[in-house]
């Protein structure tokens, strides 16, 4: 009985962690969703010439973080609001700024801008590994085999992914820090970093933390095999 | 580790084989080899109690205490 309560214990929590891991990647995708579907519509509304619509599109994009100069109680825009036609005092935290497609970008963004490239390619490998070594962990505690070496070092890649993930989002917002700091002046706003929470820290070292005790609990089960 | 199991000198002394002293005392042969070969990391005083009893035995003729073979 209490068994079948671990099994079925398991099966919630294995299909809990797939469906969390489903939303997060498609959250981090849906931005991209709405501007190809806008884009999508746009292109459908009226027939445009091929050189009207290369104009249109923008070389690239940049999403500025901003913190107004003098602290979070100022507010320096306006904005007017339609239902009593008043102006309103607002400030704004994300920018998202088109770039034409002739920018010419300094040399050191486009090194910053290939550094970008490749700690997203990185982030990309990690996305695909992760659910795999998940899978597989599940899987082998499914069939009731929990202490074993193999099992163990599932558990610690999957640790350090969780960190590297970590690590590779605080160099992204750095880096685009950094960038938005050589190409962008604002009136009344500062850049600033984009907020990096350490959720997934924590998750990779107490991860790591469950292996050594994964680990511990095969060296007493090794023992108690060879206890005669 | 310094402990030394010397359950196959006694099985000799007393000729017996590892499968009749595995019947006698009620334990599996491989868990007996695992004994007698020195892999074990434990031994319970019930499977001690009973190898001393059917080989006539003390407890400190199969095992020995060697500083030297310290890890």
């Amino acid at each position: 009985m209490r068994n079948y309560i671990r099994q079925n214990r398991i099966a919630i929590l294995s299909v809990l962690a797939v469906a969390a891991y489903c939303f997060m990647v498609v959250s981090s995708f849906s931005g991209g969703w709405d501007s190809f579907r806008l884009g999508y519509q746009m292109g459908l509304q009226e027939p445009v010439s091929v050189e009207e619509q290369v104009e249109a599109v923008p070389g690239s994009t940049r999403h500025v973080n901003l913190r107004p100069e003098r602290g979070y109680l100022d507010f320096p825009s306006d904005v007017l609001n339609f239902k009593d036609n008043s102006m309103l005092k607002a400030r704004t935290r994300l920018i998202y700024v088109a770039l034409p497609q002739d920018f010419d970008r300094p040399r050191e963004v486009v090194v910053l801008d290939f550094l970008h490239g490749v700690l997203m390619f990185g982030f990309f490998i990690i996305l695909i590994v992760l659910p795999v070594k998940f899978t597989r962990l599940v899987m082998s505690v499914k069939k009731e085999v929990i202490f074993h070496r193999k099992n163990i070092n599932r558990t610690r890649v999957i640790g350090v992914l969780l960190i590297l993930v970590y690590l590779f989002t605080v160099l992204s917002s750095n880096i685009n820090f950094r960038i938005n700091q050589i190409l962008f002046s604002i009136p009344d706003y500062s850049i600033s970093k984009s907020y990096t929470g350490a959720t997934l820290l924590v998750a990779g070292i107490a991860v790591l933390i469950m292996a050594e005790i994964l680990s511990k609990g095969l060296d007493m089960k090794s023992e108690q095999e060879l206890t005669i | 580790m310094p402990i030394i199991v010397n359950l196959d000198v006694m099985m000799a002394r007393r000729k017996i084989s590892l499968n009749e002293l595995s019947e006698r005392v009620e334990i599996t042969p491989a868990n007996l080899s695992v004994l007698k070969t020195g892999k074990a990391k434990a031994i319970r005083f019930s499977t001690l109690e009973a190898i001393c009893r059917e080989l006539e035995c003390q407890p400190g003729d199969i095992l020995e205490f060697r500083e030297d073979l310290n890890e």
